[in-house]
């Protein structure tokens, strides 16, 4: 039995599943892609999928199909139909969204609804996989925003088993992300609260996302339709537009094929400055014959894609802020998509949160995973989870009374011999719950305080280096390190232990099902006895 | 971390229950990644901690 875990963007498509030593794999298609156009095309009697397919948008736009995704289980009137104007436009196909493609002179054109063109998709990819592992592949889990309606999930569902593909489950795409990220090294054991942003072609996605107990829980998203790599090309496109205009007294956006190879080459100059600082810009017949080559460096592309890239970091701080939350609250960025390899956006990101912020991203940590494939891992690591349970157990596992679970307000802890809180549930926290630590502990009679903590802001203020020169004029501002802190609130209970003969004592918080907070404290040696007491909520 | 020491006026009672913990929030968690699913097989098979510790 072989499950993969699918991404599906409307503008590339992933597939991974684990390899041989148990580790997961991001697997490239017989033209060795692991981003996946979603694209096809048709040209006579062939059909052309992914990368392959893109490379008619500049030919044959008009058979060429891209952007579908997102038209899955709506009608023509909701979605945008700008989508798809630079290729084979949507249109109504009996109510639902669809293409209409030539195939040959002679040959009734096919039309294709976007859950039609999704099978052909899902079946590439599916050959894609078992070519590479040479086994079939039965099941799958993918993932998909976590806006798609049931009507979406519907379609998407029986386009794939129309495509031989058993959806085992469909997971949001920030929190398969997440699983990939927190995968290494087990991070998902470790209480964190996530912010997951997601920058692909035609949309941005973000949502906020805490860890408690290696549980993940959803406290916020936001989605923009309008803001993606596209408009990042749109900015270069319009860029080199222009230096072939200032050069050549001709405008090159007049025909669609020259817009289209004006995109082509944004794309290809965006990606390369991602990893290097300057690229070079090479288009045949850009307009009227003319040859254009040019050169542009990160700083200019940086600044052509100004605006563009600072929505994309407004749209990181806001979906904090619907969460209720500060960026002070966030302990991880991680960056998602294939935009997300611009190293501007990861620092623009950064910029916005504080230093004990880490922001996840290619350029800011080497061993960040490269942010297109993390939705596809995280997907292939759920479904290799899911090959334990059988299908009613899975059903089961997503049934409101497993997955509405209370969550906890307010942190609880202790307080510590210096009057410090001592976080032991941090607020969010899922029950029921179970957490262990051992504390240092004075011997004789030991008091363990259980109170809620109370945020606050600490501020501490670096003034700034003296100037060397007495003359010179320091225009430092003093900086200002913002951190959260937690102190004791309000009082809950007290617990003494008496007798204490070790020096730390292991103590031991649950929380059942129906909210009854249980504390024990013991010696940690064999047959010692447990102090306890419990606390319920309001 | 540490403890404090008992205080001395503390009494014979070994706990003292004083408020209740702020009311909980119901949210769905995601239904993925392992810890989760150990949950939901905890509260269908009717697991116990200790049962899924070993
Ligand atoms: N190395 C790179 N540097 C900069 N941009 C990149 C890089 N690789 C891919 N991109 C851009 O990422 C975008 C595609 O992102 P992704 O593969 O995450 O798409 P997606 O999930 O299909 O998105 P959507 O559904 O929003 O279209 C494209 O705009 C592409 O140009
Ligand atoms: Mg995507």
């Amino acid at each position: 039995m072989v499950y993969i875990g699918i991404s599906f963007g409307n503008t590339t498509s992933s597939i991974a599943a684990p390899s041989k030593d148990g580790s997961i794999e991001v697997i490239a298609n017989p033209d060795g892609e692991r981003a996946i156009p979603s694209a096809l095309a048709y040209i006579g009697d062939d059909e052309y999928h992914g990368g392959q397919a893109l490379a008619h948008l500049i030919r044959n736009p008009q058979n060429t199909i891209i952007n579908f995704r997102d038209f899955l289980g709506e009608s023509y009137e909701k979605v945008d139909p700008t989508l798809t104007e630079k290729s084979a436009k949507a249109q109504d196909l009996n109510g639902s969204v669809g293409f209409e493609v030539s195939i040959g002179e002679d040959k009734e054109a096919l039309k294709l609804t976007a859950q039609e063109i999704t099978v052909r998709h899902l079946k590439n990819l599916k050959a894609a996989a078992e070519d590479y592992l040479g086994k079939s592949v039965e099941g799958t889990v993918i993932a998909i925003p976590t806006n798609f309606t049931d009507a979406q999930k519907k379609e998407l569902n029986s386009a794939a088993s129309e495509a031989g593909l058993k959806v085992v489950q469909f997971i949001s795409e920030p929190s398969a992300a997440l699983l990939a990220h927190t995968s290494v090294d087990d991070k998902l054991i470790t209480d964190k609260t996530y912010v997951v942003a997601d920058f692909g072609g035609v949309r941005s996605d973000a949502a906020v996302i805490s860890v408690r107990g290696g549980i993940l829980t959803v406290l916020a998203t936001a989605h923009d339709y309008e803001l993606g790599g596209d408009k990042l090309d749109d900015a270069l496109s319009e860029y080199i537009a222009k230096e072939f205009e200032k050069k050549y007294k001709v405008d090159p956006r007049k025909t669609a094929r020259s817009l289209a190879k004006l995109k082509d080459a944004a794309i290809l100059a965006r990606k390369t400055l991602s990893n290097v600082s300057t690229a070079t810009i090479s288009i045949e017949s850009l307009a009227e014959g003319i040859d254009f080559h040019s050169s542009i460096n990160r700083l200019r592309y940086e600044l052509t894609a100004r605006n563009v890239l600072n929505q994309m970091t407004d749209f990181v701080e806001a979906v904090v802020k619907k969460a209720n939350l500060d960026v002070l609250d966030i302990d991880e960025v991680l960056l998602v998509g294939g935009v997300s390899n611009t190293p501007k956006l990861a620092s623009n990101i950064e910029a916005v949160f504080p230093e004990s912020t880490a922001v996840i991203a290619p350029s800011t940590d080497s061993k960040a995973t490269y942010p297109e494939e993390l939705v596809a891992r995280g997907a292939s690591i759920q479904a290799s989870l899911l090959e334990n349970f059988d299908d009613e157990e899975i059903a089961e596992s997503q049934s409101p009374v497993i997955i509405n679970t209370q969550h906890l307000t307010k942190a609880i802890g202790l307080v510590g011999a210096e009057g410090e809180f001592i976080t032991v549930l941090k607020q969010e926290s899922t029950y029921p719950i179970r957490k262990t630590l051992t504390l240092n502990s004075p011997k004789g009679d030991v008091l363990l305080t259980i109170v809620e903590g109370e945020a606050t802001v600490k501020e501490t203020t670096l003034e700034p280096e003296a100037p060397e020169d007495d003359d010179e004029y320091s225009d430092e501002e003093p900086e200002v390190i913002k951190e959260k802190l937690y102190i004791p609130g309000k009082k809950l209970a007290e617990l003494a232990v008496r007798d204490v003969t070790t020096d730390t004592l292991d103590v031991v918080f649950n929380i059942t099902k129906e909210g009854t907070l249980s504390v024990s404290a013991r010696e940690p040696r064999q047959g010692s006895v447990p102090f306890k007491g419990e606390v319920s909520h309001d | 971390m540490s403890l404090p020491s008992l205080p001395a006026n503390f009494g014979a009672e070994n706990f003292k229950a004083s408020a209740k913990y702020s009311a909980p929030v119901r949210r769905p968690v995601e239904p993925v990644g392992r810890y989760f699913l150990a949950h939901a097989s905890r509260a269908l098979r009717g697991h116990t901690w200790s049962e899924y510790e070993k």
